[in-house]
């Protein structure tokens, strides 16, 4: 009797199964699910070349990122823009191969993640394409004015490059000029960039499912 | 493991990578009843038992079901069955906004603005975290209304079966506060005492305490102040309300006003003279509260448009601005050079092949002179070019893509220096035709009906517009036939040789949504099947935006609605198949109409004195009060009583409508009944009672024919009765008749108030029963027609005739109040109201006749501007004895003759109003007749006293009344 009782206790137990995947993230009527979390936690350790990082704090970095992408891939597809070819992703790829311990350490990743190298090009493809858009979207409204220029060159550039070479000739206002144009119109490509993200991400009412991360 | 599956519930003791590759052996859903149907779920899921598990499969299919807004919540559980592996996907249903209503709060603010203020939108997608902004925001409109106290509780009901969340928001308002003397900041220039005048926040200049605190008081008065600083001159005055602190123990709020008055800023003109609510409406300085260049110069270039239209086609407008008065205040001045005054004259058209020169007439706006209207003509560079466009517009859309029209003014035309001529010289270039229209991407079973919606077609012109339009037409017809998301793409090749070019249209279908059910909310008294036999939209059927709008209308119809509102549930989920939400306020079910009008012309006459049996100029006043119950049982149905009042008639009504009978919307039932005691015959006063019961069909559009049964009454008032005293016996019998009548109305007008072109005739037949001895019995015929044409640019030829016939199948006389009276606004303008016929021929007075003809023609031409029309008309007929005496005789046989036709030429004068023009006729009608009239009182009548005397209807008669004669 009791040995039946407890067969019939396990196996209505584990008709439960286990949670393979679920919803993490939605923006609209898009979702990130805790697999493709996971996925891009793989190829971030891949293309960083560090090691895998589970915890529940990148877990949700990951979330909030892809969350973005949701966004940013709408809007690829509304500009109807034109993604960089396939040979630009070969190209980095083949530079990290060329660094031998590089490699080696990419293929055990890609084996130990079930990562194809088709997988990674695509992948970085898709990165790469992310970070050219955003340029070509958000750099034309850009405008760096020669005050900025002048005061970024006194208060930032002058004092990193006394840091990084102390007692070398100081380069003129002139001569960075370009350099610092440069990072400048970097910083407020990204301002852009984020002050359109969050209108983007309060208007597609962005979620992150926190139950649900691990 | 035991152990850890009982205290954690679900087991994640394997990686979800144990599973993946291997076979799916069953897949579940949890829980059972899901929103979606299981053929939906399969197809949108798109994993089977029978396939290997994939980890990229499985996130799509999580994201597919997403993709529905369906649900909550999606995880997936995999439990190792045998060496495959069972799939459970668990999900949670979202919820979806139903009915929101907002209780408890008496007006100001209303139920709708709080019910908006929720900003929770309907069949949208419903969660908790909108609860708090929605009751923040019913808050603050609460307290811009006074309720400082109030609390509001919302509760929701949810109903999983549908996925709805209905929404109660119950409030406790407390006490609405009072305003108390508001506090200026600023720099008002006002003084205070002027200031609190401006807000009226005080009843009766505060004798009486201050006003309720409410939203609308407080914009009015902040407007009040506004538009006292604008009359001042302070163009930049600035006015907000800063707080409002209230006071609890009082209750009484303390308005807080920032006012900045700001420079002043004059503006003035000279040079010519312009009227200051006139350079207030041109220079837009005073609208945008502001000064700055660019609406000076707006300014100066609506002056001079202003003073072109006059005829100064040469005027020259500049403005200096003076800001040196001091204290920031400037001075404005436009000054003006009118120059000579002209007069368009004459417009020259040529090189136009394909219109005639008055099909462009038509459409230009400018206008040589014409007598009365237009003495200057019309004219302006604006306008000239207006027509410059419109017409290259008119070509182009008639396939002359290449089209050019110039246009010139030609001054000192015909040696006359205020003269001018506007030439428009027409190169209309060749004409472009559709060479072929491809059309693909349309399924076979919509090909006929979507190409019967072209504009364009092979061989015919070719015109952008066009393209437009059937752009719009397919479009429309994809989306009012479940297609949300069609498209097309228009595509155009083009033969510069040959003028041609060929279409090719391809449509994208996409996806086909059909409506779930249809979810009603918002009855509470009304039966669900009066509403439910009114859809248009069906379980089943293509979701159809239009097909929602007209369930809309028919619901309006009913009149028993104050606001219906359609909406699809989940707009934005992918699901095919949706649920309609229709949500109905029921109208308020009293409502009391007050009325007040008057009469005056030629009316009623005198009772007593029998001296002017043609009627005397009067005035009666009237009055009318009625209140009506709607939606009675629940089904539509509309009761109503009423009174109406006046020196000549005293009605009381009783009615009960069943529009829609029985479901049919095209069927209308009404019962009356009335009391009337009215004296509008000036021959006899009469207390009437009457039932009826008419049935009314709709049988095509402009097509109505109705049935009626009417039982009636009628007292004759001895006393009253201006008729030969031997007769009175006779006729002063009471009246009872029950009879049958069947009317056909055929209605083409273009507009029923104003018609400008169509047909409207009316037949009427009538039976009057012989159930009792004492019930008259004849048989009627009354018939009608009038046309309608459009001579000219605004220019309408109207026409109408009409006829009756009574035929008497008693043996003794019809009696008085049975008869056929006619005469007056709407018959025939030379005799006034029910004058013309037969009279009797001791008093004089109309004693109405057994037959009548009448025939009227008016000429409705523009007069003044736009609101002022004139008209010109002729009225001929004339009511007779028996229809054998119908006669065309102009002439008058004796004086006992009134069988013949009055003739009445006439002009009169319409104004229009929103609701229908006002109208003034007047008529002169050389033959009317003459007849031996009775000179004195009643009683010298019935006493043998009084004179006889030669009178006549007088030929100049006046109609002032409301809408057109017919």
């Amino acid at each position: 009797m009791k040995r039946t009782v407890l067969a019939l206790a396990v196996v209505t137990l584990t008709a439960g199964g286990e949670i393979i995947d679920r919803i993490v993230g939605a923006a609209g009527t898009d979702v990130v699910t805790l697999s493709e979390a996971r996925r891009y936690l793989e190829y971030q350790s891949v293309f960083q070349n560090k090691e895998l990082d589970l915890s529940r704090q990148a877990y949700r970095e990951a979330v909030d990122q892809l969350l973005n992408q949701v966004l940013i891939r709408r809007e690829i597809e509304i500009s109807r823009y034109t993604p960089p070819a396939m040979s630009e992703a070969e190209k980095r790829l083949n530079e990290w191969m060329a660094d031998k311990d590089r490699g080696l350490k990419m293929q055990k990743q890609l084996a130990a993640y079930g990562i194809t190298e088709d997988d990674l090009r695509k992948r970085l493809l898709w990165y790469i394409t992310v970070i050219r858009f955003t340029d070509y979207r958000f750099s034309p409204g850009v405008q760096v004015r020669d005050e900025e220029i002048e005061e970024y060159y006194k208060s930032n550039f002058l004092p990193q490059f006394r840091k990084t070479s102390p007692g070398a000739p100081e380069p003129s206002l002139d001569e960075s000029r370009a350099a610092i144009q440069q990072i400048l119109v970097q910083q407020k490509t990204t301002q852009a960039t984020n002050e359109w993200l969050n209108l983007a991400r309060q208007q597609a009412r962005v979620r992150i499912f926190e139950e649900a991360l691990p | 493991m035991l152990l850890v599956c009982l205290s954690a519930g679900v087991c994640q003791s394997a990686l979800p990578a144990d599973y993946y590759g291997r076979r799916i052996v069953s897949v579940y859903l949890e829980p059972k009843n899901q929103p979606l149907s299981r053929d939906q779920l399969g197809v949108i899921l798109g994993i089977r038992p029978g396939e290997n598990l994939e980890e990229e499969r499985l996130a799509r299919a999580i994201q597919r079901l997403w993709a529905t807004l369906r649900y909550e919540d999606i995880s997936v559980d995999a439990a190792a069955d045998g060496d495959g592996v069972s799939l459970t996907f668990r999900t949670t249903p979202a919820l979806f906004t139903g009915r929101v209503t907002v209780e408890g709060v008496p007006e100001p603010p209303n139920a709708g603005q709080l019910v908006n203020a929720t900003r929770l939108e309907f069949g949208e997608r419903f969660e908790e975290d909108q609860l708090q902004p929605a009751l923040q925001s019913i808050m603050s409109l609460l307290t811009a209304n006074g309720y400082y106290e109030a609390k509001v509780e919302p509760q929701v009901e949810r109903r999983p079966h549908t996925q709805e969340a209905r929404v109660r928001f119950l409030v406790t308002p407390g006490r609405r506060a009072k305003f108390s003397k508001p506090v200026f900041e600023g720099t008002p220039v006002f003084s205070d005492k002027k200031l609190i005048d401006l807000t009226k926040w005080e009843k009766w200049k505060g004798l009486r305490g201050w006003k309720d605190m409410t939203a609308a008081n407080t914009q009015r008065a902040l407007d009040r102040i506004r538009g006292a600083y604008l009359k001042a001159d302070y163009l930049m005055a600035k006015a907000r309300i800063a707080s409002f602190d209230y006071n609890p123990q009082t209750g009484a709020v303390t308005p807080r006003l920032v006012l900045e008055a700001g420079p002043k800023v004059q503006v003035s003109a000279t040079g010519a003279k312009v009227g200051k609510s006139a350079l207030r409406q041109l220079v837009p300085i005073y609208h945008e509260r502001t000064v700055d260049r660019e609406l000076l110069l707006e300014g100066q270039n609506r002056l001079t448009a202003y003073f072109e239209d006059k005829g100064y086609f040469d005027a020259k407008v500049t403005y200096t601005l003076n800001d040196s008065a001091g204290g920031g205040d400037q001075k404005i001045v436009y000054a003006i050079s009118p120059g000579q005054r002209y007069r368009l004259r004459h417009i020259d058209i040529s090189g136009n092949r394909y219109f005639d020169n008055e099909t462009i007439r038509e459409r230009l706006n400018i206008i040589p002179v014409s007598p009365i209207r237009y003495r200057k003509g019309r004219f302006s560079k604006e306008l000239l070019e207006a027509d410059r466009l419109g017409l290259e517009s008119l070509y182009r859309a008639n396939g002359f893509r290449d089209v050019e029209v110039r246009t010139e003014i030609e001054q000192n035309w015909k040696g006359n220096p205020r003269d001018l001529n506007a030439r428009l010289t027409i190169n209309e270039g060749p004409q472009w035709l559709v060479e072929s229209l491809d059309l693909t991407g349309v399924d076979l079973r919509l090909l006929d009906e979507v190409k019967a919606l072209f504009t364009s077609a092979p061989n015919e012109p070719y015109s952008e517009v066009n393209v437009a339009l059937d752009r719009d037409s397919i479009l429309n017809y994809y989306f009012n036939n479940g297609y949300p998301n069609a498209t097309i793409d228009v595509q155009s090749i083009v033969d510069e040789k040959r003028q041609r070019v060929a279409l090719k249209y391809t449509v994208t279908e996409g996806r086909r949504n059909f409506v779930r059910d249809v979810l009603v909310s918002g009855l509470q008294t009304t039966r669900p099947d009066l509403v439910t036999s009114r859809l248009t939209v069906h379980a089943g059927a293509p979701l159809s935006l239009s097909r929602a709008v007209e369930t809309q209308r028919r619901l309006y119809d009913l009149g028993i609605f104050a606001r219906v509102d359609v909406n699809v549930q989940n707009p934005r989920g992918l699901e095919r198949n949706k649920y309609v939400l229709l949500q109905v306020e029921e109208a308020k079910k009293y409502s009391l109409n007050l009325g007040v009008g008057a009469e005056f012309g030629r009316i009623g006459g005198n009772s007593s004195d029998l001296s002017a049996p043609a009627g005397s100029r009067g005035f009666s006043p009237r009055g009318l009060i009625g209140l009506t119950r709607s939606n009675m049982f629940g089904i539509g149905h509309t009761a109503g009583v009423t009174f109406r009042a006046s020196n000549i008639q005293q009605r009381a009504l009783l009615s009960y409508i069943a529009p829609q009978f029985r479901g049919d919307e095209n069927v209308n039932l009404t019962v009356s009944g009335l009391i009337d005691n009215s004296r509008d015959i000036s021959t006899f006063s009469s207390l009437r009672f009457e039932g009826s019961l008419q049935w009314a069909r709709l049988l095509a559009r402009g097509v109505t024919w109705q049935v009626r049964s009417t039982a009636r009454y009628v007292f004759i008032d001895e006393t009253t009765l201006n008729i030969d005293p031997a007769l009175i016996p006779v006729y002063s019998q009471p009246v009872k008749t029950t009879g049958f009548a069947t009317s056909l109305l055929f209605d083409r007008r273009d507009d029923q108030l104003d018609p400008t072109r169509g047909v409207f005739t009316t037949l009427d037949f009538g039976y009057a029963l012989p159930l009792a001895k004492s019930n008259t019995t004849y048989t009627r015929v009354i018939a009608r027609n009038s046309t309608y044409y459009s001579v000219a640019k605004e220019v309408v030829f109207a026409r109408s005739s009409s006829f009756g016939w009574l035929r008497n199948l008693d043996d003794e006389p019809v009696p008085l109040p049975e008869r056929f009276y006619g005469g007056g606004s709407t018959t025939h303008r030379g005799f006034p109201e029910n004058q013309a016929g037969p009279r009797d021929l001791v008093t004089g007075f109309p004693i109405g006749g057994e037959a009548f003809y009448f025939n009227s023609v008016e000429l409705r031409f523009p007069f003044i501007g736009k609101s002022i029309r004139g008209v010109l008309f002729h009225d001929m007929g004339n009511v007779f004895s028996t229809v054998s005496a119908l006669s065309l005789r102009f002439k008058q046989k004796d004086l006992e003759d009134f069988d013949y036709t009055v003739q009445a030429v006439g002009v009169g004068v319409r104004v229009k109003t929103p609701v229908g023009p006002i109208r003034l006729d007047l008529a002169f009608a050389p033959n009317t007749p003459r007849f031996y009239g009775f000179i004195g009182t009643r009683e010298e009548l019935i006493n043998g006293g009084g004179t006889y005397g030669l009178q006549r209807i007088s030929r100049f008669q006046f109609h002032f009344s409301f809408g057109q004669a017919f």
